[in-house]
């Protein structure tokens, strides 16, 4: 039950985009091509797993040393960058061809970094949640992110057709659908 | 130097990062509910922004892409870890959490976002193909837009969910203007962020759009 709970609150009351964190994937994945999307998919999980273990481990070195707390932002990004060059030595056989995707890929990778951050600096906060709690969120917050985004995409396809005001096609537009979806989102968290 | 001054309207108006490239809006949407937080935020992108990108253009003969977003994600995380320390010790009414009455503006959650905009990469990618010099003016220039663009929509956002604005001046003392009774606390929460975010960049593009036609009257009257 305590797992049931904790999925369903990750997946839509604290959904990271619908909070405000990766906002820019919105813009930037919703533009790019599909080969490169299912890369990142797969990667938001990896970095998910792995970070929220880290971070897990940090909320255990909190209590024995309290100054590890202004550090953990270096620890986390560094444990990312060590994914990334994972990432891109798994990558290398498969992907010789495609030098452009691999570095667009890596981009957009690092780029939504916030929301691996998001997800340590949430699994920090609760103070002594337990390992249950943990990965809930673990799986839940990726997939809510990849819900969000994939509810995004047809909209963006839409309004790209659509007879808008000059000033406010392109980006505007889909930020006032976003935050529409986010109001109605909201009713979910109160 | 007319290159210099191009570079310089490029990175302030037609190219800023927050209203006309959409970049670093996690920021503009997050840390901006009021007017001293979005100052405060902006100032610490903007530090970690050149720092970066004249580093990398610096040695951009000897770097390639990879290398380069690996370098520039270390570099912001440290200088944000770097402006943490630093506000804890010499500010503490706002770097450290239940210091005072004045803490509870969530500024110590919103520091280590900075690390993780888009801004750094987006920027450090044409800085590999610039000298050190326009580099530099090219950072100085995006990181006074963001500032100036996440101060227009703290503003709005703090006057239309609290009805004033308020300002910590030091560890104990706090002055604010108060205007109305009126408040729509909504506008406190990522909502309103994305809301004024999308009005205030229409309003941005609309200014290009003008801009643009004038410029192609006076060239077609030449």
């Amino acid at each position: 039950m305590e797992f049931l709970t904790g999925f369903l609150t990750s997946l839509f009351a604290h959904n990271l985009l619908l909070m405000g964190k990766g906002v820019n994937a919105i813009v930037s994945l919703s533009v790019d091509n599909k080969k490169s999307h299912k890369y990142v998919i797969i990667y938001y999980f990896l970095s998910a797993l792995i970070l929220g273990f880290v971070a897990y481990g940090l909320n255990f070195a909190e209590q024995v040393l309290s100054e590890i707390k202004y550090f953990y932002i270096l620890i986390l990004v560094g444990a990312l960058v060590l994914i990334s060059i994972l990432f891109y030595v798994i990558t290398i056989p498969i992907k010789k061809a495609h030098q452009a995707l691999k570095d667009e890929c890596v981009a957009i990778i690092l780029s939504t970094a916030t929301f691996a951050v998001g997800l340590a600096v949430l699994t920090l906060v609760q103070e002594q949640a337990s390992l249950l709690l943990i990965l809930a969120n673990i799986i839940g917050l990726p997939l809510g992110y990849v819900f969000s985004i994939l509810v995004f995409r047809p909209i963006t396809e839409r309004i790209t057709i659509s007879n808008a005001p000059k000033g406010f096609k392109g980006g505007p537009l889909i930020l006032i659908t976003s935050c529409i979806i986010v109001l109605a989102f909201s009713a979910l968290s109160f | 130097m007319k290159k210099l001054g191009r570079i310089f309207a490029d990175g302030f108006h037609f190219k800023n990062p927050g209203l006309g490239l959409f970049i670093g809006l996690t920021l503009s949407v997050l840390a901006t509910t009021s007017l001293f937080n979005a100052v405060v935020i902006g100032i610490i992108t903007a530090i970690a922004l050149i720092i970066s990108e004249t580093f990398v253009s610096i040695f951009r003969k000897h770097l390639d892409f990879f290398v380069t977003s690996l370098i520039v994600g270390l570099l912001a995380a440290a200088t944000s870890t770097v402006a943490s320390l630093l506000l804890a010790a010499y500010y503490p009414s706002i770097g450290l959490e239940g210091y005072s009455e004045f803490s509870n503006n969530l500024l110590t959650t919103f520091i280590p976002f900075t690390s993780c905009t888009f801004i750094y990469l987006c920027k450090a990618k044409h800085a590999l193909n610039m000298k050190p010099v326009e580099a530099l003016v090219d950072s100085v220039s995006s990181g006074l837009g963001f500032i100036v663009a996440l101060a227009l929509i703290g503003v709005i956002r703090e006057i239309i969910s609290t009805g004033e604005i308020v300002f910590t001046f030091s560890n104990n003392v706090q002055g604010f203007i108060h205007l109305w009774d009126f408040k729509l606390p909504i506008f406190g929460q990522p909502f309103g962020g994305l809301l004024v975010t999308a009005l205030l960049a229409g309003l941005h593009q609309c200014i290009d759009n003008r801009l643009a036609e004038n410029r192609f009257k006076v060239i077609v009257k030449e």
